[in-house]
C-alpha cells in the first residue's frame, strides 16, 4: 500500500519499483525521550537513499534502528515496524533475533573500526560466526568481498598483515568488505567519510555506486554534496520528524518544503 | 530567512547586481538606438556602437562571479536556481546588446535615405516602444522576482510579434508597389525584426524569473508531454 506521504515523494512509475524494506509509522524513545516521531517511507531496492538533517534530527537513531544497535542499552523502546520486503519479517520484532537482523544488515561505522587481526581475518570473521569452516571458501569469499569493496588489488599480497597497517580509507573498504562478505541485503553506512580524506572519499563514494547492484544502501551524512552525488533518494530529517522524502536530484533542485530549502541551501538558524 | 554565512549572502548579492548593472546599461543601450532611429543623430550611435562592448565585458563578469559561486560553495536549490538562471539572463542580455547595436547601426543607414521617412518613424517607434516596455519590466521582475509581473511580460511578446507581422505586411505593399523602396524597405524589415528579438529576449529573462521563485522551467512548456 502506498500511503499519501509516499506518495508525495513523487517516485516515478510507482508500479515498477521494487522494495526492500517498509518503515511504518517508527517511533522511538531514548527512556522518556521522543526520538522519532511517526516516520513512515519505503526503501527501494538496490538503490541509495541519504538521510540528512541537523544535529539531534534522529538519522543517525533511525539508522540504527535498522540492526537493532539501540537494543545494546536499557530504556530504549520502539514502536511501530521496519519490514523487510518480500519476507515481510518485523525486524523490531522481539522475537526477532537480532543477530540475524545484523546478518541481513550490515554497518558501517564513521570511523574505520577493523578487528585486531589480519586482513583476511576481518572479512572471513563475519562468515565464521556463520558456522563457514572450509578453507576454499572462506578463501573466495572473502577475496570476493575485497574485490566488492575494491580493496583485493591493494592487499591481495598481504592478506595475513593486521589489518591496522593499511591508511583509513583502507581501513574504511575494509570495514565495507566485511559487512559485504556475509551478503546482506541492506548496508547501513553512519557518516562513512566523515573521518577520511577527499580522495579516500571519493573512493568509498564510488563504492557505494558499484555495490548498489547487490545490496540496498542507507546512508546518513552530514555532508550534503555527498547526498546529492552518492543518493538516489533523500529524506530531510528535522527533530525526529520526516519532513521531506523525494527523489534526490528533485529534492536537491526544488525541494517541497520550505524548511528542507533552508536547511539544504544553508539558510538554517 | 539569510544564509547562516554572512559571505554566501554578499555574494549572492553581488551576482543579482551585477545582472541588474548589465541590464540597467541594455536598458540605456536601447533607449539610445531607438532615439537614434529618429533623429540619426551620429554621435548617439557611436556611443551604442562603444558602449556594446562594455556590455559584453559585463556579461564575461557576471559569469565569472556566478561560477567562483558555485565552486566555492556547491549552491542548492533557489541559490542553484538563480544562479544558474543569473547566467543565462546575461547571455539574453548580451544578445539584446548585439540586437541593439544592429539597429544602430540601421540607424546610420536610413540618415542616409530619405525614402520611408514616415514609416521609419511611427512604425518603429511603436514596436520600439513595446519592446523597451517589456525590458524594463523583465529587469524589474528579475530584481524583485517578481512573478506576477514576469508571467505579464510573457504575455505581452505576442503584441510585439503581431506589431512585427503588421509591419511586414506594410513593408511588402510598398515594395510591390515601388521596387525602388526595396534597399530602404529592407533596412526597415531588418530594423523591425531586431527589436522584435530584444522582446523575445525580454520574455527569455521572465521566464527564468518564473524558474527561480517557482522551481518550474517554463520555457517550451508544450514539450512536458512529452519529455516528461
Amino acid at each position: 500500500m502506498v500511503t499519501s506521504s509516499q506518495a508525495r515523494a513523487a517516485t516515478p512509475a510507482v508500479e515498477t519499483q521494487h522494495y526492500k524494506a517498509e518503515v511504518r509509522n517508527l517511533n522511538f524513545y531514548y527512556g522518556s525521550f521522543h526520538s522519532l516521531k511517526n516516520i513512515s517511507f519505503k526503501l527501494e531496492a538496490n538503490k541509495a537513499t541519504a538521510l540528512i538533517g541537523p544535529s539531534g534530527c534522529g538519522k543517525s537513531t533511525l539508522l540504527r534502528c535498522f540492526n537493532r544497535l539501540h537494543d545494546l542499552y536499557p530504556g530504549n523502546r520502539y514502536e511501530g515496524s521496519i519490514v523487510l520486503l518480500p519476507d515481510n519479517v518485523n525486524i523490531l520484532d522481539r522475537k526477532v533475533d537480532p543477530i540475524e537482523v545484523r546478518m541481513r544488515i550490515g554497518m558501517v561505522f564513521q570511523k574505520p573500526n577493523p578487528f585486531p587481526k589480519s586482513i583476511f581475518e576481518n572479512v572471513a570473521y563475519g562468515l565464521r560466526v556463520r558456522g563457514m569452516n572450509n578453507k576454499t571458501e572462506l578463501a573466495d569469499r572473502v577475496e570476493a568481498a575485497l574485490k566488492g569493496a575494491a580493496l583485493w588489488e591493494e592487499v591481495n599480497h598481504r592478506l595475513d598483515d593486521l589489518a591496522f597497517n593499511l591508511s583509513g580509507g583502507q581501513q574504511q573498504r575494509l570495514c565495507i568488505a566485511r559487512a559485504l562478505a556475509t551478503d546482506p541485503e541492506i548496508l547501513l553506512f553512519d557518516e562513512p567519510t566523515s573521518a577520511l580524506d577527499p580522495i579516500a572519499t571519493s573512493s568509498i563514494e564510488e563504492l557505494i555506486q558499484d555495490i548498489k547492484h547487490k545490496v540496498t544502501i542507507l546512508i546518513v551524512t552530514h555532508n550534503m554534496q555527498q547526498a546529492a552525488r552518492v543518493s538516489d533518494y533523500t529524506a530531510y530529517m528535522y527533530l525526529g520528524d520526516l519532513i521531506e522524502f523525494g527523489v534526490t536530484s528533485e529534492l536537491f533542485v526544488k525541494p517541497k518544503d520550505k524548511r528542507t530549502e533552508d536547511y539544504i541551501t544553508g539558510r538554517f538558524g | 530567512m539569510e544564509h547562516s554565512s554572512k559571505q554566501y549572502e554578499q555574494e549572492l548579492d553581488e551576482l543579482r547586481s551585477s545582472v541588474l548593472a548589465m541590464g540597467g546599461l541594455v536598458e540605456a543601450q536601447l533607449a539610445r538606438a531607438l532615439e537614434a532611429i529618429e533623429t540619426g543623430d551620429s554621435e548617439l550611435i557611436a556611443a551604442v556602437v562603444r558602449e556594446e562592448k562594455k556590455v559584453n565585458v559585463m556579461q564575461v563578469e557576471a559569469d565569472r562571479l556566478a561560477m567562483a559561486i558555485i565552486a566555492k560553495r556547491q549552491p542548492a536549490a533557489i541559490d542553484l536556481r538563480q544562479i544558474v538562471c543569473s547566467i543565462q539572463a546575461t547571455n539574453d542580455l548580451e544578445r539584446i546588446g548585439d540586437e541593439i547595436k544592429r539597429i544602430a547601426t540601421l540607424a546610420q543607414q536610413f540618415q542616409a535615405s530619405e525614402r520611408f521617412q514616415t514609416l521609419r518613424l511611427n512604425e518603429v517607434r511603436h514596436i520600439g516602444e513595446l519592446a523597451m516596455e517589456m525590458l524594463k519590466e523583465t529587469l524589474n521582475a528579475f530584481a524583485r522576482l517578481d512573478v506576477v509581473s514576469a508571467g505579464e511580460v510573457i504575455g505581452r511578446d505576442s503584441a510585439v510579434d503581431d506589431e512585427y507581422a503588421r509591419i511586414m505586411r506594410l513593408l511588402v505593399s510598398y515594395m510591390m508597389e515601388d521596387p525602388r523602396t526595396i534597399s530602404s524597405g529592407i533596412d526597415v524589415a531588418f530594423a523591425a525584426k531586431a527589436i522584435e528579438r530584444v522582446a523575445d529576449h525580454a520574455k527569455n529573462i521572465a521566464e527564468y524569473v518564473i524558474h527561480i521563485v517557482q522551481g518550474q522551467d517554463p520555457r517550451h512548456t508544450t514539450l512536458g508531454a512529452t519529455t516528461g
